[in-house]
């Protein structure tokens, strides 16, 4: 056996490095794609350079199917991809995209094949399919894909300009292709510095997925920003109300239907805690964000999808997550006793993007770590019979809070919820929502991101409306966990308007060309969200 | 003793040294594996721990270069090797018996000093050669980074350096027979370590290669480069833990054992200290890094130099 035999076999050994790229319907798979990121076969890298498998999840959005390849063709070699594609996600183009991949049978997953129904199992099967690919990837057996894309300039420059490399005389153009860095008065002190124009997202991993910025750079300090069009922005008019709830989000269905109360506290915690995971991971502390991960899926309903939820929750598995978390909860609080790790997450997050109290109304744990007690469930009576009092953070810091508050806010609020879970399930297991309790004017779903209204924005599209504001002037670092601390859905937000119907509205109806034209003003108006 | 268990040929002893090297950046990859395991609540089993940095080592070789939009590619393949080179200066100033070091020049501090200067070149080098805006920014923020822990490393040395009367780290050592310095100079070894932490860029202090810039200075690098960049920061690791050890904990004296073998354990306890931060502290704000060198641990330093002068009038 030569070296390069014994390479391979000890390379194929190691986790398999995967860049998970994440498109439609992404919501649905996310308790399976919590389980691969703790699977000890796998390894998810930041950036496609160290990856050797592509794992695609969920359908392709139209407009993120060029920025897909990009990734595909920045990945070393080899490289293959692994798709992990819907039934329903199944179009024409996708089949198209796969061929051109050369994808096998044995490379595209249906997580909805009746073996893989439950998330462990459709885990297990990518995880296979992944760790498959890696193998012969690295022992030779199947050669790397090649790149997609024809390797082109960013811009024409040959020949373009007086000295023919795409620039205009001294200054500006795009020399070799790239815009050139001009100068322009910094935000702070109006120091004349070059501005380097940079494109980052869709698929740019500290950034929520999806999301696109177009900033203006002096050093790492964001200078200007510019949020691109949401690649999940779906028409309104293709498809029924009830795509929230569709996509496995227990509280949009809430709208239309009664779900049970434990179903919705125990999906509260978890997306809370899965939140606290990517942070923890984007502040360096990864290994923690595991654990917390793990936490979360323990705290999910037992199924990953609502209607099985439904039929039963018991409550008992819930009570060792529950100390765990709250014994992080104190961990991190506590000032007096600074002898428990980890250490420095208030430090890191203190003061970073805070926000105007006037414009959180509604937006949930951001608005209560600002000290507003904004909370649906208030008015809610089958929370109020569970003894249900809104978390609200009250420091001095509070003022118009901060990353820090946030991340306290949700570590709370996510004990809060284990404790009503626990609690529901003693008394005898009431029902939210439904359209009989929310068709009356102001009564609303309290979502994980915020209110719910029906035939109102989803919380996220609302959240998106801040994020220019809230970047301008800060450095790159400070920057990703703002927006983090945001828990941005571009998914949600592009979804449209939630399920149900506004009191005095009949029935829903199809909405007319006038209606989306108004819809799209509407939401870009920045002051809405007061 | 020494004699027996420290070779006088010069290449015995760098091979001795490179030895010492890379037994460390193992040690210190299956404690930072083995501790990231623990914190985040998964079993170990102890096979797949120990070849785990094997196979990852295989993994990395059996992948290609990437290649970026107009790279300075002779730059790029420059800087790895520049801080491999930087790492075993620094590793060759110290002693790690009382006989010598491979390098065991009077002025060792001088030495080490410099080529922990030179880290930044090599780290900005390496993210500015690759022509794209996660590496470019992480090369800005280790300079940023640098100017700020410099001088905080270069105080501390010093102030151990002057109740032995020497610049070079085996007189050091035995300027410490009596009392280790780090009793004898209690602000010297904290700050020694938070400027390891920076010079190395490890845990809180890894703001070059940082999740948020998703891998920084080493965001475009694959294959056989990226491990020759993580063996050479490792490198730098491991000469940064001896040095320490040399410095703040009496180097080779010790008793029972012989000399070599204190070494050893003083440096890997030094490196558990550093390689722990990353599973235990959360990355800190550059912006706020910069403050606090400049404002406190600069004057922390000066405020060290001072007393350990004040001792010996």
């Amino acid at each position: 056996m030569g070296l390069k035999d014994r390479l391979g076999r000890l390379a194929a050994a190691a986790p398999a490095p995967v860049f998970v790229l994440a498109g439609r319907g992404t919501a649905r798979l996310a308790p399976a794609l919590d389980r691969l990121a703790l699977d000890p076969r796998l390894r998810f890298v930041d950036s496609p350079r160290q990856a050797n498998v592509l794992l695609l999840a969920g359908g392709a959005a139209s407009r993120l199917l060029r920025p897909a390849l990009r990734v595909h063709d920045q990945m070393s070699r080899p490289r293959g991809t692994v798709w992990w594609l819907p039934g329903e996600e199944r179009s024409p183009a996708a089949l198209r995209l796969a061929r051109t991949l050369g994808l096998a049978a044995g490379d595209l997953v249906d997580p909805d094949r009746p073996d893989h129904a439950d998330p462990a199992g459709g885990a297990e099967a990518v995880a296979r399919a992944i760790v498959r690919r890696h193998r012969e990837l690295v022992t030779g057996v199947r050669a790397t894909e090649p790149a997609v894309l024809p390797d082109e300039e960013p811009a024409p420059w040959r020949g373009v300009g007086p000295f023919g490399q795409g620039g205009e005389g001294m200054m500006g153009g795009v020399p070799y292709g790239r815009p050139m860095a001009m100068r322009g008065p910094d935000l702070s002190d109006g120091l004349e510095l070059d501005r380097l124009p940079v494109r980052l997202g869709p698929f740019y991993p500290p950034l929520p997925s999806g999301l696109v910025l177009d900033l203006d750079l002096q050093g790492d300090v964001i200078q200007a920003v510019t949020v691109g069009a949401n690649p999940f922005d779906r028409p309104a008019w293709r498809g029924d109300g009830d795509r929230h709830g569709r996509d496995g989000d227990p509280f949009a269905a809430a709208l239309t239907r009664p779900v049970p109360l434990a179903v919705l506290e125990r999906a509260r915690a978890r997306h809370h805690l899965r939140w606290l995971a990517r942070v923890l991971a984007l502040l360096g502390l990864d290994a923690l964000g595991r654990r917390v991960l793990g936490l979360s899926l323990a705290c999910a309903p037992v199924t990953a999808r609502v209607a099985d939820a439904a039929e039963g929750n018991p409550a008992d598995d819930l009570e060792p997550p529950r100390r765990a978390v709250e014994d992080l909860a104190r961990r991190l609080r506590s000032r007096i006793s600074p002898i428990t790790p980890p250490w420095g997450l208030a430090g890191a997050t203190r003061g970073v993007g805070r926000i105007a109290r006037s414009r959180l109304a509604g937006l949930g744990p951001v608005a209560r770590a600002a000290g507003l007690p904004d909370d649906a469930r208030s008015d809610d009576p089958a929370y109020r019979a569970l003894g249900f009092e809104p978390i609200v953070q009250r420091s001095e810091d509070a003022e118009g809070g901060d990353a820090w508050t946030r991340l306290l806010q949700r570590l709370d609020e996510a004990v809060q919820a284990l404790d009503l879970a626990l609690r529901a399930a003693r008394a005898g297991d009431p029902t939210v929502g439904g359209p009989g309790v929310v068709g009356s004017a102001g009564r609303a779903i309290e979502g994980p991101r915020g209110r719910l209204i029906p035939g109102g924005d989803p919380p996220s599209a609302r959240l998106l409306a801040l994020v220019a504001e809230l970047l301008e002037g800060l450095e790159w670092g400070d920057a990703v966990i703002a927006l983090a601390s945001l828990d941005l859905d571009l998914e949600e937000a592009g979804r449209g308007p939630l399920p149900g119907r506004t009191a005095g509205e009949r029935e829903p109806r199809r909405p007319t060309r006038a209606d989306r034209t108004h819809r799209s003003h509407r939401t870009r108006r920045k002051g809405e969200v007061a | 003793m020494s004699g027996v268990l420290w070779p006088h040929s010069i290449w015995l002893q760098a091979a001795a040294l490179a030895g010492f090297v890379l037994g460390g950046i193992y040690a210190a990859d299956l404690m930072e594996r083995l501790l990231g395991r623990y914190v985040a609540g998964a079993g170990v089993r102890a096979g797949a721990l120990l070849a785990g940095p094997f196979r990852e080592a295989a993994l990395l070789l059996s992948q290609q270069r990437s290649r970026t939009e107009r790279p300075d590619a002779p730059a790029w393949a420059l800087a790895p090797m520049l801080l491999a080179g930087l790492a075993a200066v620094a590793a060759g100033t110290v002693p790690l018996g009382p006989s010598a070091a491979v390098a065991g020049v009077d002025s060792g501090i001088v030495l080490f000093g410099a080529a922990m200067a030179l880290v930044m070149v090599c780290v900005f080098l390496h993210g500015w050669s690759a022509n794209s805006f996660a590496p470019l920014v992480g090369g800005y923020r280790f300079v940023a980074q640098a100017l700020s822990f410099e001088m905080p490393l270069a105080l501390v040395l010093i102030a151990a350096a002057l109740p032995a009367e020497s610049l070079s780290f085996g007189e050091i050592v035995r300027s410490q027979a009596g009392l280790w310095n780090v009793v004898r100079q209690p602000l010297g070894l904290p700050l020694y370590l938070v400027a390891a932490l920076g010079v190395t860029f490890q845990g809180p202090l890894a703001t070059p290669d940082a999740a948020d810039l998703a891998g920084g200075t080493r965001a475009e690098v694959s294959g056989a480069a990226l491990l020759a960049w993580r063996l050479a920061r490792g490198a730098v690791l491991v000469a940064v833990a001896a040095v320490g050890a040399a410095t703040f904990l009496g180097g080779w004296s010790g008793p029972w054992l012989p000399g070599p073998a204190w070494t050893v354990l003083k440096t890997l306890a030094l490196l558990a200290v550093l390689v722990a931060s990353r599973h235990l502290v959360a990355r800190v704000r550059l912006e706020r890094f910069v403050v606090v060198a400049w404002a406190v641990l600069i004057p922390l330093a000066l405020l060290d130099v001072f007393l350990t002068g004040v001792f010996l009038l």
